[in-house]
């Protein structure tokens, strides 16, 4: 017989043949006479390993060897931590709708709280290292400004001065909110100077030094140093003292 | 037909009563062990199953349906685990699950040196020469009445590669009986 056959024959016996391959073994005395055949055969497959012998205490063996080892769903749930008992807590039916209100009006909590303390904590810092900035810009220009008029060149210096007077007065205004003592007084100080050549004539600017005669004045030379210092105290840490 | 044990006792090990298990191991230790053989050929390896089968067991016994019969599903565990081990012990058994290239031939232990040995003893030498994968499919069909789907299913392989695993398994085995006729 071919090996399709025995195949055919072998289905036919673990009744998973087709309907009509299983007519056509019932139909035919010789196909009928080799099923029988490989069914005795397939029983004494079976039969030989039944001679595998284990002692008759194997179970009390068995048991023994294993008794240790026994860790219980029971026995896991007292050696949870605390998360997973939580957890398990949690995901209880009658529990899991209010810990789901819980835990949404928990995370809504802490998402508004760190919104919030976010918020507060990069506006303020941002907005003094603007600050910072601005200021320094304003030094250098001042600084710019003092030093042209000292050497007696520029052009339209009395507006450069009204204009420099005008950021003056708003950062003095925007530091009042801040701690920043050291760069208000350096405002202070520069104030005066600006508001005399914004207040002088033209001639006086080109032609003669203005009254506070700020060139030879040794306290303009300290404003001069203290403009400097301030505007590296700016640039490597924007921090206002 | 496989005698079950009470349920009042597989309801007292899922609370986690070890007495009670203790009793379920004394009922089926036997019966895991001879399967687990079938499955391996191996006395060693079919303790070690029968060991991991029972400590699995009682770990996942809260999950036992009562509707379905106990020693079904400690079989079940049982055969699982000797998968697994088969698995472990021989890596070449996951790359060989589905290839169609296991026609390597059983020694003929009839003709000479082995004349004497009984047919019962020839079948089991014979079956312990079987790949795992034909052993597995044999035994999971024949002995355990799994339809080929889930046998092929069980050992990852096609349907028609299970069909030609077992049928080759057969002639093999077949073999051995066509020798003691002809001896």
């Amino acid at each position: 017989m071919k090996p399709t056959d025995d195949e055919k024959l072998l289905m036919v016996l673990f009744k998973e043949a087709d309907q009509d391959d299983v007519d056509s073994v019932l139909h035919s005395p010789t196909a009928c006479a080799q099923l029988d055949q490989l069914e005795a055969d397939m029983q004494a497959i079976n039969n030989a390993q039944n001679t595998y012998e284990l002692p008759s205490d194997y179970g009390q063996q068995l048991w023994h060897k294993i008794a240790d080892q026994l860790e219980s769903p029971a026995d896991n749930v007292s050696t949870l931590g605390w998360w997973q008992k939580l957890q398990n807590f949690l995901l209880q039916p009658q529990y899991s709708l209010a810990s789901f209100a819980l835990v949404s009006a928990l995370v809504m909590l802490a998402y508004f709280t760190g919104r919030q303390h976010s918020a507060d904590g990069i506006d303020g810092q941002l907005q003094e290292q603007l600050l910072a900035q601005n200021i320094q810009l304003h030094l250098t220009q001042s600084e710019i400004f003092l030093t042209q008029v000292s050497n007696g060149n520029g052009s339209n210096m009395q507006a450069t001065a009204q204009r420099l007077l005008s950021s003056n007065r708003i950062f003095k205004q925007a530091l009042a909110n801040h701690d920043g003592q050291f760069t208000q007084q350096i405002l202070q100080n520069l104030e005066p100077v600006l508001l005399e050549y914004a207040n002088s004539t033209p001639n006086q600017i080109h032609g003669q030094q203005p009254q506070a005669n700020w060139v030879n004045n040794t306290q303009s030379n300290d404003l001069l140093f203290q403009i400097k210092a301030m505007k590296q105290q700016l640039a490597q840490k924007s921090d206002i003292i | 037909m496989m005698n079950e044990i009470d349920k009042q006792t597989v309801q007292r090990a899922s609370q986690g009563d070890k007495q009670a298990f203790r009793l379920i191991v004394l009922h089926y230790a036997q019966a895991v062990n001879r399967l687990a053989y079938r499955y391996t050929a191996d006395a060693s390896y079919a303790e070690d199953i029968a060991q991991e089968t029972f400590i699995k067991a009682f770990q996942a016994i809260n999950r036992y349906q009562p509707q379905a019969k106990f020693s079904t599903w400690l079989l079940r565990i049982t055969t699982n685990s000797a998968i697994d081990y088969l698995r472990k012990a021989n890596r070449q058994m996951a790359t060989s699950l589905d290839t169609e290239d296991l026609q390597h031939d059983i020694p003929d232990h009839g003709l000479n040196t082995e004349d004497h040995l009984d047919l019962n003893q020839r079948l089991s030498k014979a079956m312990s020469d079987l790949s795992d994968v034909e052993r597995l499919a044999i035994t999971m069909k024949h002995h355990q009445g799994y339809s080929i789907d889930e046998t092929a299913k069980v050992l990852n392989i096609k349907s028609n590669a299970c069909k030609q695993t077992i049928f080759r398994a057969v002639q093999k085995l077949r073999k051995q009986l066509t020798v003691e006729v002809t001896v």
